[in-house]
């Protein structure tokens, strides 16, 4: 099974640091034992929805996880990422 | 009847790969064997058989052009002279680390570096011992006629095949050069696609649902895996040697003296069996028609018949370490050999043969 | 809608593609390889031209590449791809036969079999990672190696006096009759991860139409080689690199003046 890459830590919380209004809601889920922690997804984040866990994974890396609730689905996390570790969700509202 | 015509050695390779069903030959011109591409240019298989002909830029482009080809599952070969068998050890190597069938023609000249066009027998070591790096062998088949040249491109073939490894064709100046008449046997058609994908699986034919996608390569790292697809190859190799032995023999029944010859130079050496029976010395030759894997076997026996072996080379004497190896001391070993383009006549071999054996 | 309400109703509009093994890449964190690598896959998986497909690695830190690509793969010689490639295509002229190649490869022990094949107008892809850097080896000069830029073998910086100077690739084959799309990638953000594979995209569709060799070269990070963090590396190589290699299509036979 692929394990959550929602940090429980996180969970609930309302991250403000940029608000976007569009028409869509996005999610992704990373797959945090195959995830480096290069970081590169985060830098490509529109809307800041991605940090480094504090956690490690067991290969000792800082894994990438979704923060808060502004994701928009627009996928520049995973076509960037190295290691194809991340699914993005999408819905319209 | 079968058709026969006169031509060169090299032109009989060419005549053969179409006539074989070979799907594929890269080449780069260099005397003495460059008959052999030329007469695939101008028989345009392309237009009949389908046979992709290509001119590459070098040696080192066209044998990896044969590994290409080779994953594939394909016929394919390539041909060239000493030197140009040097940038090719490379790509033999990988060819051999590959598992990968082909068929290499190399018709020698006198070296070493640039070296002569002319006619020698110098690339024994090099084409029997390995020349590139690591623990490899290739299958070594010396012809000694044009007829040969045509008969040995499918056997070749048939042997790279059964063994999945790169075949080495090693003829001389000599052979490539001679115009002898030639009997062309029924042609074989090319293979399907279909028959190749059932006869090599393991080839890169594109990943198909029904089975896992190939990888064709050398590279293993880790050390147990290297060293266990070492063992793998030798046991092949050694497989190989039971079973892939081709000599032949020549008023050996009762001999007391053994010339070993292969290639062109065992011609010379049939004359001089004859001349040396005439004057009442029982001699006989054994001619390897495997380099590897080389007759040892053979050898050794009729260590234990003669009273000495002589191994005659147009080199500076390499073939000779195998056949002392195969004797292991059991009866004197001698060796005669020129080089630089120069070719012993009976005479002159029949006078070496004397002197060693202290004959009169 | 919470994110586990998102995860269950929502479309999934990015996910990796099954043209990718489930191996986990060796390659550094952040490495070009692995970006590269996807948008290759995609691009097999989009055009259904999986059994289609045969792949050529090089020597190199993408030597590996044969590992996480569901094709088969033939894994050349260090420099020989293009000659693999030659005979693949000219053998079976019905498949994509792309080579992936980075610049110590192409650029240097490589440069006489990518030439001539470009010269032939062999219709296959070639796919050259320039990061600038021996990767695999440790981190030495390759020949695309900038002026003033440390590696391990010019530990003071390439001077041209001493080390010749980079050498750029994309339009000098560009000059030869037989090449059809000459064009520079990058894939460090995600504007230019798309445009990187419509061009492998294009690249692709190109080799099938009997036009000659297409060419993508990505302009790539080593971050490891360069010691920098994978966000640095890419910053670097914007800042640096994109000058000396710029971005965008150098050749396009088909394309309308």
């Amino acid at each position: 099974m692929i394990p959550s890459g929602i940090c429980p830590a996180n969970k609930g919380k309302t991250q403000t640091t940029k608000q976007h209004n569009m028409a869509f809601k996005g999610a992704i889920e990373i797959d945090t034992q195959k995830c480096k922690g290069c970081s590169v997804c985060i830098d490509n984040c529109p809307t800041g929805s991605i940090q480094l866990s504090k956690m490690v994974n067991s290969k000792g890396y800082h894994y990438a996880e979704m923060i808060g609730e502004a994701c928009v689905g627009c996928s520049n996390c995973g076509i960037v990422c190295p290691d194809s570790v991340i699914t993005v969700y999408r819905v319209k509202i | 009847m079968a058709e026969k015509i006169l031509m060169k050695g090299n032109e009989a390779i060419a005549i053969s790969a179409i006539r074989n069903g070979v799907d594929g030959y890269f080449g780069y011109p260099i005397t003495p064997q460059s008959e052999v591409m030329e007469t695939l240019m101008k028989e345009k298989p392309w237009e009949t058989t389908g046979m992709t002909v290509l001119q590459a830029e070098s040696e080192t482009s066209s044998i990896n052009m044969v590994y290409g080809g080779a994953c594939t599952g394909k016929k394919v070969m390539t041909s060239s002279s000493s030197p140009g068998l040097s940038l090719m050890c490379e790509g033999i190597s990988y060819l051999a680390g590959a598992e990968l069938p082909c068929l290499i023609v190399n018709v020698m000249r006198g070296g070493p570096g640039l070296g002569t066009i002319q006619p020698s027998q110098s690339d024994y070591n090099q084409c029997v011992k390995g020349g590139g790096h690591g623990d490899y062998n290739a299958i070594v088949i010396a012809p000694a006629s044009a007829q040969d040249m045509y008969d040995f491109v499918d056997w070749g073939f048939d042997l790279a095949f059964r063994h999945r490894t790169p075949v080495i064709l090693l003829a001389d100046g000599i052979v490539g050069q001679m115009m002898e008449k030639v009997e062309l046997h029924d042609p074989k058609p090319r293979m399907t696609k279909e028959e190749i994908r059932a006869a090599a699986p393991w080839a890169t034919t594109g990943k198909t649902s029904d089975r896992k996608y190939n990888i064709i390569t050398s590279l293993a790292l880790e050390s147990d895996v290297q060293e266990k697809f070492n063992r793998k190859l030798q046991e092949k190799y050694r497989h190989i040697c039971e079973t892939e032995v081709k000599y032949t023999e020549y008023m050996t029944e009762d001999a007391e003296y053994l010339l070993v010859a292969f290639g062109c130079a065992s011609r010379i050496c049939e004359a001089v069996v004859d001349q040396l029976r005439s004057e009442g010395i029982k001699a006989g030759m054994l001619r390897p028609v495997t380099l590897f894997p080389f007759p040892s076997k053979r050898i050794a026996e009729l260590s234990g018949q003669v009273k000495s072996m002589m191994s005659l080379e147009l080199n500076m004497g390499q073939m000779v370490a195998d056949v002392r190896l195969a004797v292991n001391g059991a009866c004197p070993v001698g060796f005669y050999g020129r080089q630089g383009g120069n070719i012993f006549t009976p005479d002159e071999i029949s006078e070496e043969f004397k002197k060693f054996n202290n004959l009169k | 809608m919470t994110i586990e309400d998102i995860k269950k109703h929502g479309d999934i509009v990015y996910r990796k593609t099954p043209l990718l093994t489930d191996t986990v890449m060796h390659y550094c964190p952040g490495c070009s390889h692995g970006t590269v690598h996807k948008l290759i896959a995609e691009v097999i998986e989009e055009m259904g031209i999986q059994q289609d497909t045969i792949a050529i690695s090089p020597v190199g830190c993408s030597v590996f590449a044969y590992n996480y690509l569901n094709v088969d793969w033939e894994q050349a010689a260090h420099g020989r791809a293009p000659a693999l490639a030659t005979a693949t295509k000219r053998l079976n002229p019905e498949k994509y036969v792309f080579t992936y190649q980075g610049d110590g490869d192409l650029a240097s022990i490589g440069t006489a079999e990518i030439i001539h094949a470009c010269s032939r107008g062999e219709n296959i892809v070639v796919i050259f990672i320039n990061n600038g850097i021996y990767g695999m080896t440790g981190g030495q000069m390759a020949p695309t190696t900038l002026l003033g830029m440390k590696t391990a073998t010019t530990p003071y910086g390439r001077d041209a006096k001493l080390n010749g100077f980079p050498l750029v690739i994309a339009p000098m084959i560009a000059q030869l009759d037989g090449t059809a799309y000459i064009t520079r990638q990058a894939v460090h953000t995600a504007p230019a991860a798309r445009k990187a594979k419509a061009a492998i995209r294009k690249a692709f569709e190109y080799s099938q139409k009997g036009i000659g060799l297409s060419f993508v070269e990505i302009v790539a990070t080593c971050n490891s080689g360069w010691k920098m963090s994978p966000v640095a590396a890419n910053k670097w190589m914007v800042e640096n690199m994109f000058p000396k290699y710029p971005l965008g299509d150098i050749k396009d036979v088909l394309k309308k003046e």
